[in-house]
């Protein structure tokens, strides 16, 4: 069975979950002796070194099976191709490898309407899409976090959206709307890393029956190898992740400060991950005064320190530092890697109570909630963490082992209809969800 | 002499005088502003002559000719403006618009209700080379004062849209609506118009035609879309209607009135047809002809017997549109399908349009110590905001006319009425102008309820020139069809299609005339 993984970017070349977790399937599917998985990830022009004149698709690093392609000009706008022969290489590179599955991890450098076109192209072939995020629903990056105020948001409306961006209309919602959903409709079988993703695609319109979850997984980066000590003292936090907005980090330096306003400085915060750069200005500049200040203390009294970006070889030392993960997003998270990352090296989860942080890690048994947005909560947690006797060795007794990439593939292979589901799951519609006539009208409202 | 055959005849006894003469024919022949009149008058260029400025002259290679300035014309009026070239005048009109002008009310000290502004616009038959100096001259009475202008040279469109943006933002004392109206009646509305068509005319002959698809297939309509602007509604259209079966006996044509995105709109009909398998012919436009002589040079493209006249931000609101449209125009009498249009929604879910009536208001002007009644015909949607499902809005029934939003019609039918009127500026009322003509041959409008959404309004860009336009259409529209209308079309319930049997509307709000129409009525 041929197996087309379509990725946006390549993990090697930027960056991001999509590709990640993608590229872990790729890998995890290499070693089934009945199936010849393709990738063909998308790279923009920032990556021009690797374009090729007249060239739209390419090898890449004389990888097997691993192609790119050289999207240009693509529409942030519509999520849609705007070049012609990229379309007609698309189509043909299609028809030449003739998968029997084509399973897209994003539509991103692509566009929405290829998937129609495969659906067009290969009539007989199945389509996965699988959600790393809400961008379908969501132009907001897809987070679900309104513009207006940062909350959290419920639903989408076309008023609703246009409240985040008041310089289009709510025709145009309207319009994204019934053009994603125009695609979508290509796809046979949906994926998501996490549940609760299920009630907000069905709640948005799609089809409860077509989506499935199907858990992200990775290799083990610890190998097996973890350091332990036996200090009783468990007071040092890590972050790891980007430095942007959405993964919050300038909540953790506001709970710091208020920690320190309290007089509690027992601990210690080590921020690791890099991307200063994409952080809002307004984020960035937090994030910059507080270090311009915390760097000039005297070291005995600094309690944040700065370690930079990192490759996930170097997760190994960097978990090692501390005694606890701190996930503090300002968004869901549709899986929240992290959380799998902490557990490889068996460290319990300090997490927002929304989302998939709060399906993944449960409050007191194996990780500590605190509600999402507010630095306050964190630093009540921060401090329990730090200071109550016996907390984390009940926690950290008690961390799940994360998703394997073999799960993951055990998950999809069930999707693809090779094999029985093992980890996948059908996500079944949570109490909350919309009655059936609802998501019916819902659906209907726009395409009948 | 200017006239020396009127001379002739009065020598000869035939007028008594060349003022019996004038009168008589002379007014209506614009003697008084003939070239060889104005010429012949002495140029005086006198201190007495009113205070006034010349602020814009444009003219274009065709030999047209926008002027703008201000006058303090309070004791006799502006009464000509005209042109020379050496000592001869060679244009001249009294085709003048007046409107306010706030800045020049200080410096010529007048009362307040005085119209300063004036503008006006008028053709000559011996064009001006770019390097050429134009003698302007204004005449109040058989005064005249002379102006040396170097005029800026432009295209048409480009001067038709300065007039229509300037008509746009005239400002006046009253209504601004009302003064435009008769602004336009005093000849203006005619001369754009008249300019606006050689436009078209001449877009519409340099018409490129590009064709994407297979078109072979016999097919049951063509759709056709007029793009301005907005590029995306090409790729937009064509994946929400691609997703319909039975579309596959359809076509879509689009047909731009941007040049500039032609090449744009070539790589999205490219992809548009490879993505989703629809027959697209692309009609490129060098310029913007307007709705509807640009749907006229679509339809002219169209290889199918039925035209579906569509905005490019109409689309489907149930897939099964395209075979109950098929099933309409095959299986209902040819009288109830000739034309015909369909409910349409806004994205809220509330109706939008379910046909349309006409009704008048009646717009006062007080000038030169008289107070003048203006009808201004308005054109109304049924059902607009009404209800999803107002069954009343949902039934077939005839209407006194459709929007152009969504207009199905029969080609033959189409090209009997003469296409849509060219003599509209850029858009707005050509379809219930094409639809009134329909009614005047013997064929009235129907609903059938093949619901689409209707983004109203957002299919386009739009720019002051366009508010102008619109300004001149609804003039155009209303001086047109004003005594159509009234003889039993106003309101609606129109008594004409009620009495034809033809309609049976929801319940009136009033009465088929309108309240200002009884009221005059009673008066006289």
């Amino acid at each position: 069975m041929k197996i087309l993984l379509v990725s946006p970017f390549h993990p090697e070349l930027m960056k991001g979950g999509s590709q990640q977790i993608c590229y872990e399937l790729f890998e995890g599917l290499k070693d089934l002796p009945d199936v010849e998985p393709i990738l063909l990830a998308a790279v923009d022009e920032s990556c021009g070194f690797l374009f090729k004149s007249g060239a739209r698709i390419t090898g890449f690093d004389q990888r097997d099976n691993e192609f790119l392609y050289l999207s240009r000009g693509y529409d942030f706008i519509w999520h849609k191709a705007t070049v012609p022969v990229l379309v007609a290489a698309f189509v043909e590179f299609l028809e030449l490898v003739q998968p029997d599955i084509v399973h897209f991890h994003h539509f991103l450098l692509f566009g929405l309407d290829l998937l129609t076109v495969t659906r067009r192209t290969l009539p007989n072939a199945r389509i996965i899409f699988t959600f790393h995020e809400f961008i379908a629903i969501c132009d907001a990056d897809g987070h679900l976090v309104r513009r207006t105020d940062g909350s959290l948001c419920s639903h989408a409306s076309h008023v609703r959206c246009y409240q985040c961006f008041p310089d289009r209309t709510p025709e145009q919602f309207f319009v994204r709307e019934m053009w994603v959903k125009r695609h979508l409709a290509a796809v046979d079988i949906f994926t998501v890393p996490s549940a609760f993703m299920s009630e907000r695609f069905v709640r948005w319109g799609l089809d409860a029956n077509k989506i499935t979850h199907v858990t992200n997984g990775q290799r083990d980066y610890s190998d097996g190898r973890l350091v332990t000590d036996d200090r009783t003292k468990r007071n040092r936090f890590g972050f790891f992740g980007q430095l942007i907005d959405i993964k919050g980090v300038h909540l953790i330096l506001r709970a710091v400060r208020q920690l320190r306003v309290e007089g509690f400085t027992d601990f210690v915060i080590e921020i690791n991950g890099g991307n200063l750069q994409y952080a809002t200005e307004a984020c960035r500049a937090e994030i910059e005064a507080f270090f311009a200040v915390e760097e000039k203390l005297p070291f005995d009294q600094r309690i944040v320190f700065r370690n930079g970006p990192y490759q996930v070889d170097q997760l190994r030392q960097r978990m090692a530092r501390v005694d606890w993960c701190v996930v503090s997003s300002i968004w869901l998270e549709t899986f929240a890697l992290v959380i799998s990352e902490a557990w490889m090296f068996r460290k319990p989860v300090i997490c927002a109570n929304a989302g998939a942080m709060a399906e993944r890690v449960t409050h007191e048994a194996d990780g500590l909630h605190f509600e999402i947005g507010s630095e306050i909560a964190l630093a009540q947690a921060l401090r329990r963490a730090a200071t109550e006797p016996g907390l984390w060795e009940r926690l950290a007794a008690n961390v799940p082992r994360p998703p394997s990439r073999d799960d993951m593939v055990r998950g999809f292979r069930a999707v693809y209809g090779t094999e029985q589901p093992v980890a996948a799951e059908k996500a079944a519609p949570p109490s909350s969800a919309p009655r059936p006539a609802l998501r019916a009208r819902g659906s209907n409202a726009l395409l009948r | 002499m200017a006239y020396p055959d009127i001379a002739e005849a009065v020598t000869q006894g035939v007028w008594e005088s060349g003022r019996a003469h004038y009168f008589t024919h002379g007014v209506r022949e614009g003697r008084l502003i003939k070239p060889e009149y104005l010429g012949a008058l002495p140029s005086r260029d006198g201190p007495d002559f009113p205070l006034c400025h010349v602020d814009t002259v444009l003219i274009s290679p065709n030999g047209w000719c926008l002027v703008i300035g201000w006058i303090a014309d309070t004791v006799k009026p502006l009464r000509a403006i005209a042109w020379s070239k050496g000592n001869e005048i060679v244009a001249a009109t009294d085709c003048i618009a007046r409107c306010r002008r706030e800045d020049a009310e200080p410096a010529a000290s007048v009362t307040e209700g005085k119209l300063l502004g004036f503008w006006t616009m008028f053709h000559t038959e011996q064009p001006l080379a770019p390097s050429e100096t134009v003698r302007l001259h204004l005449w109040v009475d058989n005064n005249d004062k002379t102006f040396d202008v170097s005029p800026r040279y432009i295209d048409d469109q480009q001067l038709r849209d300065h007039a229509c943006a300037y008509l746009a933002s005239s400002r006046y004392f009253f209504n601004y609506q009302v003064e435009a109206f008769r602004q336009l009646k005093g000849g203006l509305g005619n001369v754009l118009s008249r300019h606006n068509k050689e436009i078209s005319t001449d877009i519409t002959r340099g018409a490129h035609v590009m064709r994407f698809g297979d078109h072979a297939r016999r097919l049951d309509g063509s759709i056709i879309v007029c793009l301005f602007g907005k590029p995306e509604y090409l790729f937009l259209q064509a994946a929400a209607f691609s997703a319909c079966p039975g579309i596959e006996r359809y076509e879509f044509i689009y047909v731009s009135n941007s040049p500039e995105l032609a090449e744009r709109l070539s790589q999205e009909a490219t992809m548009a047809s490879q993505i989703y398998g629809v027959d697209i012919t692309l009609v490129l436009l060098p310029g913007n002809a307007g709705f509807g002589a640009a749907n006229n040079a679509a339809a002219a493209q169209a290889r199918s017997d039925r035209l579906l006249v569509v905005n490019p931000d109409v689309f489907p609101r149930e897939r099964d549109w395209p075979t109950r449209h098929s099933a309409i125009v095959a299986d209902l009498p040819p009288e109830q399908t000739k034309l015909f249009g369909v409910p349409l929604y806004y994205d809220d879910g509330s109706l939008m349009h379910a046909g349309m009536y006409f009704d008048f208001d009646v717009g006062l002007s007080v000038h030169a110590g008289r107070v003048d009644e203006y009808d201004m015909i308005r054109v109304e949607h049924y059902a607009k905001g009404a209800p999803p499902a107002t069954p009343a809005f949902l039934t077939s029934r005839a209407v006194p006319a459709v929007t152009g939003a969504f207009m199905s019609i029969d080609r033959a039918w189409f090209e009997t009425l003469g296409g849509f009127s060219p003599d509209y500026v850029f858009g707005h009322y050509e379809d219930a102008d094409l639809c009134l003509r329909s009614v005047q041959h013997g064929q009235t409008p129907w609903m059938h309820c093949v619901p689409f959404w209707h983004l109203e309004g957002k299919g386009a860009v739009r720019h002051p020139a366009h508010e102008g336009g619109s300004m001149v259409n609804r003039w155009r529209f209303t001086d047109t069809w004003r005594d159509f209308i009234l003889d039993g079309l106003v309101g609606r319930s129109p008594t004409r299609l009620v009495s034809d049997g033809l309609a049976e509307p929801p319940a009136p709000r009033r009465s088929g005339r309108s309240p200002a129409m009884v009221r005059r009525e009673a008066i006289s």
